[in-house]
């Protein structure tokens, strides 16, 4: 392994971080949606976990993974459904409901997993998780090679999302609609859309978004679903959307950039066996680069009117 | 006249001083909005264990028995009760600290970490007498969480770094930097198969108080309930904190320094955390195992919540958190509910206490329900009636998916079967809502309750599965709820015109 | 078939979440063509009467017809496809936003819009890209037509108040208003922009459009308006022609007892100078310099009055005064002691007092109780703190000196322990008051002091004011209320772009100073 070539190991590190990054991009584009809008989403990770559980269930049952990948979409969209009615409608403390469903999520799923399996920590191997798509013609391409010739096609529509997200949110009525409930929603009120539902809608695509990054995890890079599977991907996810500045293409970069990192750690931990015993500083290090950049460089500015429950009927 | 009372309150010594605090608490607790707040907490544990007998019911147990050993559990087994109440108490006051400064410590878990680790390092590594070494072992613990809380409150401060994501990337980083501290390459490692320190001398250990586990970190606990208290609604530096946290640019006006009270706030948050990481090390393990935690930080979070960030809730919350775990391994063992079901409870607790205008909206239409129904009986029954089906339709649906498990082999058929359940589960929960809330459009709902009943039924027969009556007996008795829904409507509507006329 | 009038409301009444009646059975005829003018003091509830007509709240009892035809309104949308359009006083702008982008929120023009009208259509609908370059198109033309010219791509928070509020008129003629609603259209504007949006509003009347003005400005109304309907504490007072009425009757009508237009002073005898500003540049929080090298001097026992059209770098030269924000250059001086740039804590222990011009937002913690607002900004030192290094409440000492202010200054309120949110406006603002003229400062520095108070508090206010410059203190009052300033001050400085343009005796007239308060200082200096 030490002999090959480091053109290998870099292509190698690329292939880790692409895989490494897309649950977090996908999260991190869901929790976009809900922050443009003007609700915070602390409980990503909570939706991650539940999309995860849900794509391996409904594979270990249907033997159909496409089957799970929809169940997980509507499953993390169901949880975030919760978060939307407890901040939207009832107007509750957006990052309160986040914890709970951060709770619910964990519990929930865990709970699950032994009714489904029948054991504890780790559910069966599925063996029809989603299947990779190789291209013949860029499989022997040095550096980018091992990264994009055979490559998941969740990892595409991360790609695709992120464009989309774009389009969305600065291109289209939905997503002026949405930045508006995020500044200022009076503004929006008082244009005749409704607040709710443009925020609503916010929540439950960034729990879509989720759903699909946990699936990734479970069927898709994985083959089976573990309790805490996410290990704290949620807020990995969070800090990458602050890091991009609440923008798709900021979110792309962070969450590679996050992703790398993760691939770096790996890469050290496989091919130079000499570090291993400081593993945990490499996995650290994300986290400490995340302090420090946030307490060295400029602050980010995130939609003004977030966290604040829109009255409608409050005397001016 | 109420000047000069209080001023001969002040002269006459202690005696009265005490009679007042009591006034002033029974005061409090008749106080029209600290019943609304206790009656919300309330409401939110009924709510979160209706919805829980639910999930339990998917899940395929029997929510009763289970809540009867949950209670058994936990009143047969105070001292447990109180020995998992006691470290969450001080994550509890932790995270509710942080939170009068509007500040929301979510990494009370890593300051935890380091607050134990310092704690077991004095322990082992220096020789104290006794009461000494206990005491220095809390102090270094509280101060190396506070440490660990203090970074986070500066960046907040002076680089307006956001406290969510600095406190959770340093809590992770928290437990993998202890994780190695312990481990075979770090320098604390007890050379064991675990990645663990040896243990504390004997003269560090808290000794025990109540039973097998209960150890007198509960009194330092409830002195630390006390001591919140007194800082938060008693002190100069707790008037500025709240200051700040309620409104900072009058804060700010008011010539406090927030980014002074932010720091110190985060920092004596860290503290309690790291005191209660410590008191656990002492008392209840003995050494620092790596990721010993059963997450005794988040679950401050959740403490924080439900007592609604004051010192005396949290008190009560944590004790009542205790009283779930506590029962739940009761539970656990007698009915075979997974110990998770307890964070279940707890994470839909915090859901029904963010918004306490669920409360406000079940008690309102109730209230409007049982109100029409002494002026004019027929209309209301119907929705009384008819959103109680709802619930029931709900609990069927749920209950009809646990039998579908059963069946020998798992078809198609039967996992449409399973589909149409869960629409049936998610329809009944609107038809409770659009009935209890009275909207005009409610009837339709009943139709289509009606139908999908039906197709369940068809399913069930086709899937040769064992529960066919029981839909086709549903779906003529939501389809009559419609009928007799929409003939009442009918009778309004010409009825509200002949008054017209 | 359609009656005279554009819009009927009849017998309206509303009340908000916490029983606070805002309309109590009001009707307002308003006729086709017209220039309707709501008049009535701020919380007579002239706004939420126009916010229930454009749909953003709903009212409780009562009808709407509009062109004769009855209306319910669930939303603005459905008030919009009726015509009705309004403009807020709080603008309903989105400042990160381009002017395009401002107008077409909520009625977005799309590429391709042959979409069904279900649930699949509109989901289309959202999805589809904006024609950006169809709106702006739209805009130019309707800029043209009507005079209002504005650059579509321009982000909304680099564009002046009076650009701001043509972006509004601009979104209501957009949606194809022909019923105007103008909330207190003239509060932010110069008198000259003033002047401007008449003649627009003049134009519109010509064109056919149906106005309604709310204002509690008389000589707007009388300047304006065809007819003029007053409210007073949420009820009808009536209904009158211009043409048979006057500003006294107005008046009268609006606060119900003959107004004291002017209050008796006495002379002033200053003494020594308290506060002395010198070249004071600030910048605002754009980092836009906003006060560009002011130097004035406030005297013991007299009141300097500030004078200007709101944004001229008032609020940025109250904030580097009190402390709370720090001048890039010149000194300020209070009593003899430098305070330029020191913190609010420091400038106050010299003996600065501070009204600030937003209570709500600053002046008040709404969650705290009142006693604990009344000791805000002195808390840490005796009498309200004791103990070692003063660290403890000194709780009796609290109560005792919070009830004796709550009589002292009349604050309606059923206990000192009650929590300020629960106060009238009124009353809070007596809050702040009693809080900083308790202790006899040496200079008190009032921002917009009776802004939205009703008739009597602001009478108890400007008399307290008066009281305490009798007493001795030197008083630096901001002001956009051009009648207040001239009655309260001794002297009068008018601010414009961040400078002081001129310096008047009491006795300037208002044409004079609205000319220099628009920047007209040509052969006048």
């Amino acid at each position: 392994m030490m002999q090959g070539l480091p053109l290998d190991l870099i292509g190698w590190v690329f292939a880790v971080t692409l895989q490494m990054a897309t649950p977090l991009v996908l999260a991190g584009l869901g929790g976009m949606y809900s922050e443009r809008g003007g609700v915070v989403n602390i409980g990503l990770e909570g939706m991650m976990l539940m999309g995860a559980f849900t794509a391996a269930a409904v594979t270990y049952y249907t033997l159909n993974p496409w089957l799970g990948i929809l169940a997980a979409v509507a499953a993390g969209g169901g949880l975030a459904a919760v978060h939307a009615i407890v901040c939207v409608k009832f107007k509750g403390n957006h990052i309160v409901s986040g914890t709970g469903i951060i709770l619910f999520g964990a519990g929930f799923t865990t709970l699950m997993l032994e009714v489904v399996w029948h054991r504890k920590g780790y559910g069966e191997t599925i063996t029809n998780t989603i299947p990779d798509i190789v291209i013949e013609p860029i499989q022997n391409i040095p550096l980018i090679g091992q990264a994009f010739g055979v490559i998941s096609p969740i990892v595409i529509f991360m790609f695709v999302a992120t464009i989309l997200s774009w389009y969305i949110l600065f291109k289209t009525p939905f997503g002026l609609r949405l930045r508006a409930a995020g500044e200022d929603p009076s503004t929006l009120d008082s244009a005749g859309v409704s607040v709710e539902w443009t925020r609503a809608i916010g929540v439950i695509i960034s729990g879509c978004l989720a759903g699909l990054g946990g699936a990734y995890l479970s069927i898709g890079f994985g083959s089976a679903f573990g309790k805490n599977m996410t290990d704290g991907r949620g807020f990995i996810a969070l800090a990458a959307m602050i890091f991009g500045n609440w923008s798709p293409f900021g979110i792309l970069i962070a969450g590679l950039f996050f992703g790398f990192l993760d691939g770096l750690n790996y890469a050290i931990q496989i091919y130079f066996p000499a570090l291993l015993p400081y593993a945990n500083f490499i996995a650290m290090l994300p986290y400490l680069l995340v302090v420090v950049a946030l307490g060295v460089i400029r602050r980010s500015i995130p939609p003004k009117g977030i966290a604040i429950p829109y009255e409608k009927e409050r005397k001016a | 006249m109420n000047a000069s009372e209080l001023s001969d309150a002040q002269k006459s010594g202690i005696g009265q001083r005490i009679e007042n605090w009591i006034l002033g608490l029974a005061k409090k607790v008749t106080d029209p909005s600290y019943r609304k707040q206790f009656i919300w907490s309330f409401a939110s544990i009924v709510l979160a264990l209706l919805v829980s007998s639910l999930i339990m019911l998917i899940a395929g147990y029997d929510p009763g028995l289970a809540y009867v050993y949950l209670a058994i559990g936990a009143f047969s087994r105070m001292d447990l009760v109180l020995y998992y109440a006691t470290p969450l108490i001080l994550t509890g006051l932790s995270v509710a600290l942080a939170f009068k400064c509007g500040l929301f410590n979510i990494g009370a878990e890593g300051q935890l970490y380091i607050g134990s680790m310092a704690a077991a390092l004095m322990g082992y590594l220096i020789a104290l007498p006794i009461v000494i070494h206990p005491l220095a072992c809390l102090a270094i613990g509280a101060i190396a969480g506070g440490l660990w809380g203090f970074v986070p409150g500066l960046l907040k401060a002076y680089r307006g770094a956001h406290e969510v994501v600095t406190t959770m990337m340093l809590s992770y980083t928290a437990i993998l930097l202890t994780g190695w501290l312990v481990s075979s390459n770090g320098p604390f490692w007890d050379g064991s198969m675990v990645p663990r320190t040896p243990p504390l001398l004997d003269t560090a250990l808290l000794p025990p108080l109540w039973g097998y586990s209960l150890h007198t970190g509960l009194i330092l606990s409830i002195i630390a309930v006390f001591a919140v208290d007194f800082l938060i609604n008693r002190t100069v530096l707790g008037y500025e904190m709240r200051a700040v946290g309620l409104n900072p640019d009058a804060a700010e006006y008011g010539g406090i320094n927030s980014k002074r009270n932010i720091a110190i706030a985060m920092g004596l948050s860290g503290g309690l955390s790291g005191l209660a990481g410590s008191e656990e090390i002492m008392g209840t393990y003995g050494k620092f195992v790596a990721n010993w935690s059963p997450g005794l930080g988040w679950d401050g979070i959740t403490v924080a919540v439900l007592g609604n960030n004051s010192p005396w809730g949290v008190l009560a919350a944590a004790i009542f958190f205790g009283g779930l775990r506590a029962g739940g391994n009761t539970m656990h063992q007698v009915v075979g509910v997974p110990i998770e079901m307890v964070s279940v409870i707890q994470g839909l607790v915090v859901l029904f206490v963010a918004a306490p205008r669920i409360i406000n909206w079940l008690v309102d239409n109730g209230n409007t329900i049982f109100k029409s129904m002494k002026e004019d009986p027929f209309e209301p029954s119907i929705n009384l009636v008819s959103s109680i089906l709802g619930l029931a339709i709900l609990m069927l649906g749920l209950g009809m998916i646990t039998s579908l498990y059963s069946l020998p082999s798992f078809t198609w058929i039967n996992a449409a079967t399973a589909l149409v359940y869960v629409l049936v589960a998610i329809l009944g929960v609107m038809i409770f809502i659009v009935y209890w809330s009275k909207r005009p459009d409610a009837g339709w709902f009943m139709l289509l309750a009606a139908v999908l009943w039906t197709i369940a039924g068809v399913l069930e027969i086709i899937g040769a599965g064992m529960s066919a009556l029981t839909s086709f007996i549903l779906a003529i008795f939501t389809f009559v709820l419609w009928l007799a829904d929409r003939l009442i409507g009918r009778l309004l509507v010409t009825k509200k015109e002949d008054d017209i006329e | 078939m359609s009656s005279q009038y554009a819009v009927e409301m009849i017998n309206i009444h509303k009340t908000f979440p916490g029983g606070v009646y805002a309309n109590q059975g009001v009707t307002l005829k308003v006729k086709r063509g017209e220039v309707h003018g709501l008049l009535g003091e701020n919380g007579a509830g002239k706004t939420t009467l126009m916010n229930i007509l454009y749909g953003l709240l709903n009212r409780d009892k009562g009808e709407i017809i509009i062109n004769g035809e009855h209306v319910e309104f669930e939303s603005p949308t459905d008030a919009i496809s009726k015509g009705i359009g309004m403009v807020h006083q709080h603008f309903k702008l989105i400042p990160p936003l381009t002017v395009v982008e401002n107008v077409v929120l909520g009625s977005e023009p799309i590429f391709g819009r042959t979409f069904g009208r279900g649930i699949i259509g509109k989901i289309m609908r959202a999805l589809m890209p904006i024609d950006i370059k169809m709106a702006v198109e739209k805009i130019i033309q309707i800029a043209e037509e009507n005079g209002l010219h504005i650059d579509p791509y321009a982000k909304v928070q680099d564009l002046s108040v009076g650009l701001q509020q043509r972006i509004e008129i601009i979104k209501t003629l957009y949606r194809k208003a022909d019923i105007l609603i103008l909330d207190e259209p003239t509060s932010v504007l110069t008198p000259q922009e003033v002047d401007e949006l008449f003649e627009t509003l003049k134009e519109f009347r010509k064109a056919g459009k149906t106005i309604i003005l709310i204002t509690h400005k008389l000589r707007e109304t009388m300047a304006l308006c065809d007819r003029i309907t007053v409210l007073r504490d949420g009820k009808l007072i009536g209904t009158v022609e211009r043409d048979n009425t006057s500003p006294e009757d107005l008046a009268q009508m609006m606060v119900g007892r003959p107004v004291v237009f002017m209050v008796d002073k006495g002379i002033s005898s200053p003494g020594d100078v308290v506060l002395k500003v010198q070249d004071l540049h600030v910048k605002d929080y754009r980092g836009l310099e906003s006060v560009k090298g002011i130097s004035f001097e406030v005297k013991a026992g007299e009141i300097f009055g500030v004078a200007g059209v709101e944004g001229n770098g008032q609020t940025e030269l109250v904030e580097a005064i009190t402390g709370l924000r720090k001048p890039t250059d010149g000194v300020i001086i209070i009593d003899e002691v430098d305070v330029t740039s020191k913190s609010p804590r420091f400038v106050r222990e010299v003996g600065m007092s501070h009204i600030p011009e937003d209570r709500q937002k600053m002046g008040l913690i709404l969650a705290f109780t009142i006693k604990e607002n009344l000791i805000l900004g002195r808390h840490y030192r005796p009498p309200f703190a004791n103990g070692p290094k003063n660290m403890l409440l000194n709780l009796d000492r609290i109560n005792e000196i919070s009830d004796d202010l709550v009589s002292k200054f009349s604050i309606k309120t059923s206990s000192s322990d009650a929590f300020a949110e629960t106060l009238s406006g009124g009353n809070q603002q007596k809050v702040v008051v009693a809080r900083e003229l308790a202790v006899a400062p040496k200079l008190i520095v009032a921002a917009q002091p009776t802004r939205g108070l009703d008739v009597g508090a602001t009478e108890f206010i400007r008399n307290t004011l008066i009281k305490m410059r009798n007493a001795g203190s030197a008083i630096l009052l901001v002001s956009a209320e051009l009648d207040e300033v001239r009655n309260l001050s001794d002297r009068i400085g008018v601010i414009y772009d961040g400078k002081i343009v001129a310096i008047r005796g009491p006795d300037a007239t208002p044409e004079e100073l609205g000319l220099l308060m628009a920047g007209h200082v040509q052969g006048v200096d």
